[in-house]
């Protein structure tokens, strides 16, 4: 599982970004994403105002908030050469209304002097094992390959 | 155990009238995820029968043609099955 900020909320598809529309907005893709309410983001344990910017389009490398993946290799041996084939897998954006304790920073951005209250919640469920395999024929395989690397016995 | 065989088709129908012709053929969907490769981002769903598996994948973004990716893990039967209806 990797968490390396690689995946942002500005620089997915559109398609993609809908998943997290309930608590966060974009004018387009590539352009700034900021919290549309607040919310916890409980795979980082961190808590996001109404307003905050969750990915920068000037730092568009370094998105606050990152998304969480599996990266996915698999390598071939044949005739004598190694073919790697990789792919991410993004973990999927789960938003919940929970109730939750709120710390004094928490209390002070949502202006309010409740101990608990009910708070958006977003969750990153990471994917099935199944969604990550590859099912190969038996028979002739035509692969797209990128990345060779030479093993020498 | 039936003998599954392996294959990929790309098809010129939209993803969610594949969806919908394997519903009708009695697959449910298991699980669907977003994956990235070479910086393009795929939307993959996987419908399963019994011990056979589809996966229908399709590019998202600003890209066209849609032509999604149907591997079938399935009989002989299931596989011309799913070719004969999305043709």
């Amino acid at each position: 599982m990797y968490d390396d900020f690689k995946y942002g909320l500005s620089t997915i598809p559109d398609q993609e970004f809908e998943k997290y529309s309930m608590v966060c907005d974009r004018k387009n893709f590539r352009y700034t994403v900021y919290a549309k309410v607040p919310f916890i983001d409980d795979f980082h344990g961190r808590f996001y105002s109404g307003g905050d910017a969750l990915h920068y389009a000037s730092n568009i490398n370094y998105p606050t908030l990152s998304i969480p993946y599996y990266k996915v290799e698999y390598s071939f041996n044949i005739w004598g050469s190694t073919y790697l084939h990789t792919f991410d897998t993004l973990f999927n954006p789960n938003v919940m209304i929970e109730k939750k304790e709120l710390s004094l920073r928490m209390r002070r951005a949502i202006k309010t002097k409740k101990s608990s209250m009910l708070v958006h919640v977003l969750k990153f469920d990471p994917p099935d094992e199944k969604m990550l395999a590859l099912n190969l024929p038996n028979q002739v395989i035509i692969f797209d390959v990128k990345k060779m690397s030479r093993v020498f016995d | 155990m039936k003998r599954l065989k392996v294959k990929s088709i790309a098809v010129w129908i939209p993803s969610d009238r594949v969806h919908a012709s394997l519903l009708e053929m009695g697959f449910s969907v298991f699980d669907t995820a977003t994956t990235v490769s070479d910086g393009r981002f795929w939307n993959k769903s996987l419908f399963v029968r019994r011990e056979e598996r589809v996966s229908v994948s399709e590019e998202i973004g600003d890209v066209y043609p849609k032509d999604p990716i149907i591997t079938i893990c399935g009989s002989t039967n299931t596989i011309n099955e799913i070719i004969g209806v999305l043709d």
